[in-house]
């Protein structure tokens, strides 16, 4: 019940929280890449 | 030595009543700008760093200015309404384009002095090499087969509690770089162990030596004198202590340096030859301890644990056979601190310093190492 | 059983759900406003760590020769004094500024990931723990400076280093975890109609500071990795002698570092670019302008890094596009100060602690914008860089730059987080105290910097010795005055004047108009409409 009454809230639908891990996803990505991309320019 | 008889609070007393007496001397010095340089390219480093710095000076009448006149006159005190404009391109415009004309015309001076720094080749007369060494410099005349190392003098070093009144305090060398005046001097800069950087502010040169790498710089000095620098790039913890000191002479007088410097050579090489008593040896060593193991290994031979191990009771230092203690002096250790001395000692040197520390700090192996294995070992 | 009444017991006990009690209410909350009092005590502990150990430097300093301490003990005190302020005290500020304010600021009743903020928090504690151990351990802790460079740090560093390598790691986790989760919050928890080009600079300019911190914080980490592996499994990436490049180092190091500095400026903007509107009772001068100048200083950042390296042999058209670059940067930088200057134009000022310590950024932080300029200047970097010059030069920025935007942050929210108000002669007396203080304490820098002291020496010689013993103290001076600050943050928490929901006359923000002082413990359970 609570769960069905806060996927109708506007902070909390799934909508939303998808797209927060979306995001969170998206910007792990870019810490790896960048992360890898050190290595490769210390000439590994 | 007259004043040694002196009982301690006397001495403290007139130690307090002469540092009073040299004080006002030493402590006169309020210098606010930049060191003035005594080569070309310096003096051009100098125009530019004024230019760029009145430059400032000008935005920050105009910034603090407008800032101050609203401080003043638009205060919630004196009745001030406030007004509501909050957005104007044109006036963002003026002030995006202005500062970047106001950047060009420091980029333009900018780029020709920075070519002239960068060009040491060009018509370099003498070439000295400078390698940096934790925590001395070394010199290398490349053409005049002359080398020696430059320590931080023995009249610095002795009086580090209380340097007042000890004239150029920290600034002084055992043996200066000799250079002659009106002659372009190239710079060649490397590092046996971290990254130094090699600073005399009056010759306006500054570079990094680096282990593995080559840089250059150059300096034409205009007027004779004595030029004191220090390392300018944190290398370890005797940083603050490998001042550098160039004595500029004339063409003569270094000629003349030269000479006396290769009769230098010659005589040491020549004392590496002969046999050599214990007792000479371990005086001698004792001074080349001080001035090259003690930063490290500490004057007692205590070292400081977890960092430089200690020379009392060393395994290498008591074994009798003393052919590891003489490799790891020659040729260092590789992966740590510990330098090859090959490149800044002679033979002679090695081998009192051996046998210093092996008949001193705690140790007793009782023998000699003489010169000739030293130099069998190179 | 109705959808309605379970609606209402839902809703009641959301309403009354406090924070629990006890100290587990600090380790175990995933409230953005008690995570941003955990960041914000933090970075005060740190802050007072750090300063005792410039005291230490200043004390060493105050005089020529080696009174107090040996040369080896300083370089550890420079060095861990460099990292605990940046890593400590600046950073962790504005990652607690950003907690409190970027939720209630954009209309959104917490950060998007509560549990990973608790986690980004927790895991900086131990981070400091481990790093001030390094102090204690045999052979002492890092003493290669802040910056580390290669093969001091590693060939030739202390045993603890691993120990250093292992606490820039998990700052670099806290970090990234912290930025991920501001991104997500910017991006995914907006009120409706608050779009983007209405968001307060502060929001604007965290955003632009999150994403530095996850393209730069994978690069020390990298940095360091790259050290570890030196030190211990047989590479050679910074070592000549296996054919390595020191220089590389900095490189790498810088490109990390360069946008670092950004990192703790970025932030120090939009807290300004809220305070002088309030006080100048004027909307901002540029709003549009403002965002756009601090999105190019972000993208200017990561192309500039090897201005930091003009002494290590570049070639010279490298030299030459680093220092066009670097000038460069003035211009979006020059943009943001004379935005804030006419913003103050035509206002109706007051001068309240939040103003002055914002007015006082202003001038200093320009000031060391002027030295940033002449250092800029690659041909003259060359006598500038590795002296007292840069050393005043990056406390004008750091000190009268980013701590004075938290101070006045501080002075300016805390009426609003507490409810109460601060004692505003004890607030004139700490900022007149601590302007007169700093001014003395590094002012002087640029002098024995030009006439050629070098940076991180413990010992100088006599020429130096009047101007380091007047920065000494103006040092003790601005040390105590934080002290001083200390008193009236626990003065302003325990009590003080009943604050107004809007606190001054002329605040502007969701966080001002529309909730109460204090705020209750969870913001906007209900989105707000943006007008």
């Amino acid at each position: 019940m609570q769960q069905r009454q806060h996927d109708e809230d506007y902070f909390t639908s799934v909508e939303r929280r998808r797209r927060t891990w979306r995001i969170v996803v998206a910007h792990v990505l870019i810490v790896v890449t960048f992360f890898v991309a050190t290595f490769l320019w210390g000439k590994f | 030595m007259r004043f040694t008889k002196l009982t301690k609070p006397g001495s403290v007393f007139l130690a307090g009543l002469a540092s009073l007496f040299t004080m006002p001397a030493v402590h006169a010095e309020y210098a606010l700008n930049m060191t003035e340089s005594v080569t070309p390219i310096g003096r051009q480093l100098y125009g530019l760093h004024m230019l760029v710095f009145w430059i400032c000076v000008g935005i920050g009448v105009v910034v603090f200015g407008a800032m101050a006149w609203s401080i003043i006159y638009h205060r919630k005190s004196k009745g001030a309404q406030p007004a509501n404009f909050h957005e104007s391109t044109t006036v963002e415009i003026i002030w995006t384009i202005v500062p970047l004309l106001i950047l060009i015309g420091i980029a333009i001076p900018a780029t020709g002095t920075l070519i002239d720094l960068e060009d040491a080749k060009t018509d370099a007369e003498i070439t000295v090499q400078v390698t940096g060494i934790q925590w001395k410099w070394k010199y290398t005349y490349v053409d005049e087969d002359i080398s020696f190392v430059s320590n931080l003098a023995q009249s610095s070093r002795d009086v580090m509690k209380d340097p007042i009144g000890n004239e150029n305090y920290l600034l002084e060398v055992d043996e200066p770089l000799v250079l002659p005046v009106n002659k372009k001097v190239r710079f060649l800069f490397h590092s046996d162990d971290v990254i130094h950087a090699w600073w005399v502010p009056e010759l306006a040169v500054k570079q990094d030596s680096i282990p593995g790498f080559i840089n250059d710089s150059w300096a034409l000095i205009e007027e004779p004198g004595t030029y004191r620098g220090q390392c300018a790039e944190l290398c370890g913890k005797d940083h603050g202590f490998m001042p550098i000191v160039v004595e500029a002479v004339s063409e003569a007088e270094y000629e003349q340096w030269l000479v006396s410097k290769k009769e230098e050579a010659a005589a040491a090489a020549s004392a590496a030859e002969q046999e050599w008593s214990m007792q000479d040896l371990v005086a001698r060593g004792e001074e080349v301890y001080k001035a090259n193991c003690s930063a490290c290994h500490g004057v007692t031979g205590a070292g400081i644990p977890g960092a430089f191990p200690a020379m009392t009771g060393s395994a290498i230092i008591n074994d009798p056979d003393p052919s590891a203690h003489i490799d790891i002096v020659v040729n260092g250790k590789a992966g740590t601190a510990m330098a090859s001395y090959k490149g800044q000692l002679n033979d002679v040197d090695i081998a009192a310093v051996l046998t210093y520390e092996r008949n001193a700090l705690g140790n007793s192996v009782g023998d000699t190492i003489q010169p000739v294995a030293i130099k069998n070992a190179r | 059983m109705s959808t309605e009444i379970t609606h209402d017991t839902a809703h009641d006990e959301h309403d009354h759900h406090g924070p629990a009690k006890g100290l587990m209410r600090w380790v175990t909350t995933t409230n953005h406003k008690d995570i941003g009092t955990l960041y914000l005590w933090l970075s005060f502990i740190m802050l007072l760590y750090g300063g005792a150990m410039a005291m230490v430097i200043r004390l060493e300093l105050f005089q020529p020769g080696l009174q107090f301490v040996e040369p080896h003990f300083f370089n550890q005190m420079t060095t861990m004094h460099g990292l605990v302020m940046v890593f400590g005290a600046i950073m962790p500020a504005f990652v607690g500024l950003a907690n409190w304010l970027v939720p209630m600021m954009i209309g959104a009743p917490d950060m998007a990931l509560p549990r990973m903020n608790n986690w980004s928090f927790w895991i900086l504690p131990f981070a400091f723990a481990i790093l001030a151990s390094t102090s204690f351990m045999e052979g002492g802790g890092p003493a290669f400076g802040w910056t580390f460079y290669a093969p001091l740090s590693t060939t030739y560093g202390p045993d603890s280093t691993d120990f250093f390598i292992f606490a820039v790691h998990l700052m670099g986790i806290s970090s990234v975890m912290g930025s991920i989760n501001i991104i997500a919050t910017i991006l995914n928890m907006r009120a409706p109609g608050m779009t983007l080009m209405k968001m307060p600079l502060f929001v604007w300019t965290w955003l632009i500071t999150a994403y530095l911190l996850i393209a730069v914080m994978p690069v020390l980490a990298g940095a360091v990795t790259m050290m570890l592996t030196d030190r211990h499994f047989g590479t050679s990436f910074f070592d000549a002698a296996g054919g390595g490049d020191p220089v590389m180092f900095q490189h790498i190091f810088w490109f990390f570092g360069h946008p670092e500095v950004y990192i703790m400026i970025l932030p120090a903007f939009g807290v300004i670019s809220a305070i002088v509107p309030t006080f100048a009772r004027k909307p901002l001068f540029g709003y549009s302008s403002m965002v756009y100048a601090s999105a190019s200083i972000a993208i200017l950042s990561f192309m500039v890094w090897a201005h930091h390296m003009f002494t290590t042999g570049m070639p010279v058209a490298g030299e030459l596009y680093f220092m066009y670059a670097t000038i460069l940067i003035s211009v979006p930088t020059g943009v943001k100060v004379f935005n804030w200057v006419t913003t103050m134009w035509k206002g109706s000022m007051t001068f309240e602690t939040p103003m002055l310590f914002a007015l006082g950024f202003i001038v200093m932080f320009t000031i060391g914008g002027f030295s940033g300029l002449m250092l800029g200047v690659a041909p003259v970097d060359t006598q500038y860089h590795d002296t007292y010059f840069v050393v005043a030069h990056f406390h004008y920025v750091l000190v009268t730059g980013a701590l004075y935007s938290i101070i006045a942050a501080f002075y300016y929210w805390v009426p609003k987080w507490t409810g109460h108000m601060y004692d505003e002669t004890l607030g004139k007396i700490h900022f007149w105290w601590s302007t007169i203080a700093v001014n003395v304490l590094f002012f002087p820098q640029h002098f024995v910097g030009l006439a050629g002291m070098p940076r991180r020496i413990p010992d100088y010689s006599l020429q130096f010795a009047e101007f380091n013993q007047i920065s000494s103290i103006g040092g003790f001076a601005f040390g105590l005055a934080q002290i001083f600050f200390l008193y009236i943050v626990i003065k302003t928490i325990k009590g003080g004047v009943k604050a107004t929901d809007k606190v001054w006359e002329g605040a502007t923000g969701l966080e001002f108009e529309e909730l109460p002082s204090p705020p209750p413990y969870h913001s906007f359970t209900q989105a707000p409409q943006v007008k």
